[in-house]
């Protein structure tokens, strides 16, 4: 017999015998085969004699062959067994049964859009801070450049505390009285995002009489409108996405000079102009070089540092991303759980 | 502040082939934010948000001004084509006028003139047409006089009956406390004291100046002869007065933000060559002009490195020239510095380097500056632990099952009261926006319960917590604000101990000791007083009766009420490693019957405390009243033996029952 002949026939016998291992139920059965293959009259062992048929300089190749048959024959019977012993073949599963969900609560959305805003600005370098959301009347307006009875501050519906013996005291209604309190905390540079409550006396489908402000505060040598812009760019791309653009117009504010209004490209329209845009643009909120006598307030000498600064609110911007419709800012605040639990 | 223009009116004053679309899209690049256009009739109305400092800019002057620096930017022809009337000559004839200012702090300028023969009748159709587009009432020709060169030029402006002023006698001075008078809208006003007013020389008041006409002094049909008057106010005194009679008048908005005193002038030329023209009045009186202090030339500079440093670029002479030459300012440029003199009508603005800068800045275009992040160097920096100690708090809470509230921080008085402190303990709105929310909470148990009861028809099994400051009042200071946590549910306590435990442990305090007390904001023997190394951080129980007979609670609630800011100032007990025991444990479980009402807690401690040996207790089972322990006994060095077991057993029976009056179950 030449080796091929014998070859082929192990092969053959390997190839049915993986058939039947495949058809085994029971364990008997299982024995039952492995007797027919290696008992004494067993397939394997009857072929295995032929070997001495093989031209005796070629019999150590085909030893091989048949060792390695042998084995694969027996590891296929082992799994064999295991799967039977264990049982799991019995059985029968319906995959497509309702799933056991794990018991799991909810962040408010505010709690969420702070942690999305604080990682975002973090890896640029601005760390986290949480200043008073009582403050005196001069962190909250007077060091920011508006003195007393200035018209600006019509622009901000104030909540004032009762309060006879004390200097003024009002809930803040910005996140801008930690700029004061940070320049007077840590020497430039300041690289702040100070996340705080604030109150406005207002309550309608866009306004809360309390919310959330985010205010950036850059303080430094040479700090430049571009880096303003590159810090939005930064901002808008990570939290809203790669495909919204971001610019900067002219604005007023006490405490900054010059002063910006930022807009963000509409997400419903893509900035080519909607129902729901002012020409493709959505307002963002607003920004500026901090103002020089803010920096003196601060202790900082205007002549070596420069800065900016900006405060927006965390619902305005976290409901101006794309896909989240609430039309009615109240509800943020009515903690219906059947609101809660969609977020 | 929000103004209207015309787009037909507004091309009186300027050249240009910018279409009424382009005019709104640079504006607002560059300038004021044109935020609608409007097509009216065959007309344009532009609806532009002018800002405060910007007064100058809120006319159809002013927004011409502004569109004649802009437009060229993006290649549109633009000029400023302002219409300049002269002032007349004196007539032959006068007419008496005094005009006495007895306190020179209230106004800067005043100019005024007598027209006589004037024609009380309808406005031509365009004026009319002109003035209803940006919201006035077309009255007549004289008040819409009045109301057209304000919208023109920016400048209020006031007509008076001569004849019925009567004394030919006008007195600027401050009002007494007491006086009164009648606006021209039929209301009275008592004054406070301080008010700008105009008397007629008897005490008689006939203008609240800047704010509002009288209406003892103001035209009627039958009105012949008028004083056209115009005055430069004090800013702050107009503000005050207007907010404290909430008086808003297109003028006093105007008057509050401070306007050029040399516009005056050309307000007055202006409104005289509309009587002239429409009324066929003529000049009867000199041109009576008080001006004490006449501006003075304002000069600002700003050195290269500093303007370049904020717009991140160079720019050569020659533009900085056109870019300042198109607003009006005069430049003189060396190597290092640029000075500008300012003109008249932004004195009041531009006052500091910054803002000439602003003025470069935003003519040059912001949206071609490039965008740069910022490469200095980083600060130091700790994240505050509250920060930290929350954000940890919250991820673990919402892992177990619980929803996150966000309650208002201020509260109703009557939930005040509920929160245990007295009224007068808490700080109080001295504005508030409704009987809702008058006073800062001292406690989040009354919002978390009023939100449990809005919920219980909503969901079964309602979990909540908050993060949030209470407000203490502190004499002579700001409020303290003291972070702090809730959780309240309609489980059992059980339940709610094992989280608060659970909580605690996560944020590195093992050792807490739970102990019946009494809190008025829970109920009588269903509270615990919570505590690490002694000090109390907070409470747990069943919230108090009261609080779910006030809310219409239907099952029980139970809370915890936690310092967030008190487990700060704690030390944590770091993780250790204890080397994993060589040798087995001993498992081994106790039926113990205990006297009704025995606390649990104080037994499995006594257990635990007893040996080393002794490594855990734990209550596996409650029937009737028989409590099951299991204690494992566990040594670092050796195997326990059957004797080490009986004595500790021993010794565990003895105590338990001399201590607690515990024995073993039969």
């Amino acid at each position: 017999m030449t080796i091929q002949t014998l070859t082929t026939l192990f092969l053959e016998l390997e190839q049915d015998a993986r058939n039947a291992i495949g058809q085994i139920t029971t364990l008997a059965h299982l024995e039952h085969v492995y007797l027919a293959y290696f008992g004494a009259k067993g397939e394997f062992t009857q072929l295995a004699k032929k070997i001495a048929e093989v031209p005796r300089d070629e019999r150590k190749a085909v030893g091989q062959l048949i060792n390695n048959v042998k084995q694969t024959i027996e590891h296929a019977l082992d799994q064999k067994k295991t799967e039977l012993s264990s049982g799991i073949t019995s059985l029968w599963l319906d995959v497509t049964i309702p799933g056991t969900k794990p018991i799991t609560g909810h962040l408010h959305i505010v709690t969420q859009a702070i942690e999305e805003i604080t990682a975002i600005f973090a890896r640029i370098g601005f760390y986290r801070l949480r200043y008073p959301e009582i403050d005196s009347d001069w962190y909250a307006f007077e060091s920011l450049n508006m003195p007393p009875h200035h018209p600006a501050r019509d622009e901000w519906e104030t909540f004032f505390i009762e309060n006879s013996k004390f200097s003024k005291i009002v809930l803040t209604p910005h996140t801008s009285n930690g700029q004061v309190r940070e320049m007077e905390r840590q020497k430039p540079p300041i690289r702040m995002i100070n996340i705080a409550k604030c109150y406005r006396r207002q309550s309608d489908v866009s306004h809360v009489p309390m919310f959330h402000q985010f205010e950036g505060l850059y303080v430094d040598k040479d700090v430049s409108i571009p880096h303003l812009k590159g810090v939005l760019n930064h901002f808008v791309t990570q939290f809203f996405g790669k495909e919204r653009k971001v610019r900067i117009r002219p604005f007023h504010f006490q405490f900054t000079e010059p002063s910006f209004e930022i807009d963000i490209t509409c997400d419903v329209c893509n900035g080519s102009g909607c129902k729901l845009c002012k020409e493709g643009w959505l307002e963002l909120g607003g920004a500026g070089m901090v103002h020089p006598t803010v920096l003196k307030n601060g202790g900082i000498d205007p002549e070596k540092f420069s800065g900016f600064a900006f405060g927006w609110g965390v619902e305005r911007t976290y409901m101006m991303k794309q896909g989240i419709k609430i039309d009615d800012i109240r509800m943020l605040y009515s903690n219906d759980i059947r609101f809660l639990q969609q977020f | 502040m929000d103004i209207l223009i015309v787009d037909s009116w507004l091309r009186e004053y300027l050249q240009t082939d910018a279409t009424p679309r382009e005019i709104k899209d640079y504006l607002s690049l560059c300038g004021p934010s044109v935020e609608r256009l409007q097509k009216v009739g065959g007309d344009w109305l532009y609806h532009i948000e002018v800002t405060t400092n910007r007064v100058d800019s809120a006319s159809v002057m002013g927004i011409a001004r502004e569109a004649a620096a802009i437009l060229p930017r993006f290649g549109k022809k633009a000029i400023f084509t302002p219409r300049l009337p002269r002032l007349p000559k004196s007539p032959k004839f006068h007419l008496p006028l005094t005009i006495r200012v007895e306190d020179k702090t209230l106004c800067s300028r005043i100019m005024a003139v007598i027209i006589n023969g004037v024609l009380v009748e309808k406005s031509p159709e365009i004026i009319r047409k002109r003035l209803e587009m940006v919201g006035i009432r077309s009255l007549n020709t004289i008040v819409d006089i009045t109301n057209y060169v304000m919208v023109e030029t920016g400048h209020p402006t006031h007509v008076f009956d001569y004849d019925r002023i009567g004394t030919n006698t006008l007195v600027i001075r401050k009002a007494k406390k007491g006086e009164k008078l009648i606006t021209l809208d039929k209301k009275s006003f008592t004054l406070k004291g301080g008010e700008s007013i105009i008397d007629d020389g008897t005490g008689r008041i006939i203008d609240l100046p800047g704010i509002m006409g009288c209406a003892n002094s103001v035209v009627t049909k039958d009105t012949k002869r008028v004083l056209f008057f115009l005055e430069t106010n004090d800013p702050v005194q107009m503000r005050t007065a207007s907010m404290m009679h909430g008086i808003r008048t297109q003028a006093v908005t105007l008057n509050e933000k401070g306007i050029d005193p040399q516009l005056t002038q050309t307000a007055l030329a202006m409104g005289i060559s509309f009587f002239e023209k429409w009324t066929s009045g003529v000049v009867a009186s000199k041109i009576h002009d008080w001006y004490p202090n006449p501006a003075k030339v304002k000069k600002v500079s700003v050195a290269k490195t500093k303007a370049f440093s904020y717009l991140g670029t160079t720019l050569p002479d020659a533009e900085i020239k056109t870019i300042l030459h198109s607003l009006g300012f005069e430049t003189q440029i060396t190597k290092t510095v640029i000075e500008v003199i300012v003109p008249n009508h932004r004195s009041a603005d531009i006052a500091i380097p910054e803002d000439v800068i602003e003025e470069l800045a935003r003519i040059y275009g912001y949206h071609r500056l490039p965008a740069q992040l910022p490469t200095g160097q980083l600060p130091e920096f700790q994240l505050p632990k509250i920060l930290t100690l929350e954000g940890t708090i919250k991820q673990l809470l919402k892992g177990w099952d619980y929803t996150e509230t966000y309650t208002y921080s201020f509260v109703c008085a009557r939930d005040a009261q509920l929160s245990s402190y007295p009224l007068q303990d808490h700080v109080a709105l001295l504005n508030p926006l409704s009987a809702d929310a008058t006073h800062m909470r001292r406690s989040l148990i009354p919002s978390l319960a009023r939100t449990m009861a809005e919920n219980q028809s909503r969901a079964d099994h309602i979990r909540l917590f908050e993060l949030a400051n209470v407000y203490i009042p502190v004499n002579k200071k700001l409020p303290h604000e003291e972070p702090s946590l809730c959780i309240a549910q309609q489980d059992s306590y059980q339940d709610l101990k094992g989280i608060v435990e659970g909580l605690l442990v996560q944020l590195g305090f093992p050792e807490v000791v739970f102990q019946p007390s009494k809190h008025p904001l829970f109920t009588d023997n269903q509270t615990a007083v919570i505590k690490i190394n002694n000090k109390i951080i907070g409470y747990c129980g069943t919230i108090a009766p009261s609080l779910h007979l006030e809310y219409g609670i239907k099952r029980a609630v139970v809370a915890a009420h936690i310092s967030v800011e008190d487990l700060l100032e704690l030390p944590t007990q770091p993780k250790r490693f204890t080397p994993i025991p060589k040798h087995p444990n001993i498992i081994e479980d106790f039926s113990l019957v205990f006297p009704p009402q025995t606390l649990i807690g104080p037994v499995i401690t006594e257990i635990e405390t007893m040996s080393p040996i002794i490594k855990e207790v734990l209550l596996v089972g409650v029937f009737e009243d028989t409590q099951t322990f299991r204690v494992t006994f566990q040594h670092p060095t050796k195997n326990l033996t059957k004797d080490d077991i009986a004595t500790l057993r021993h010794k565990i029976l003895s105590s338990v029952e001399k201590k607690f009056n515990g024995k073993l179950r039969e």
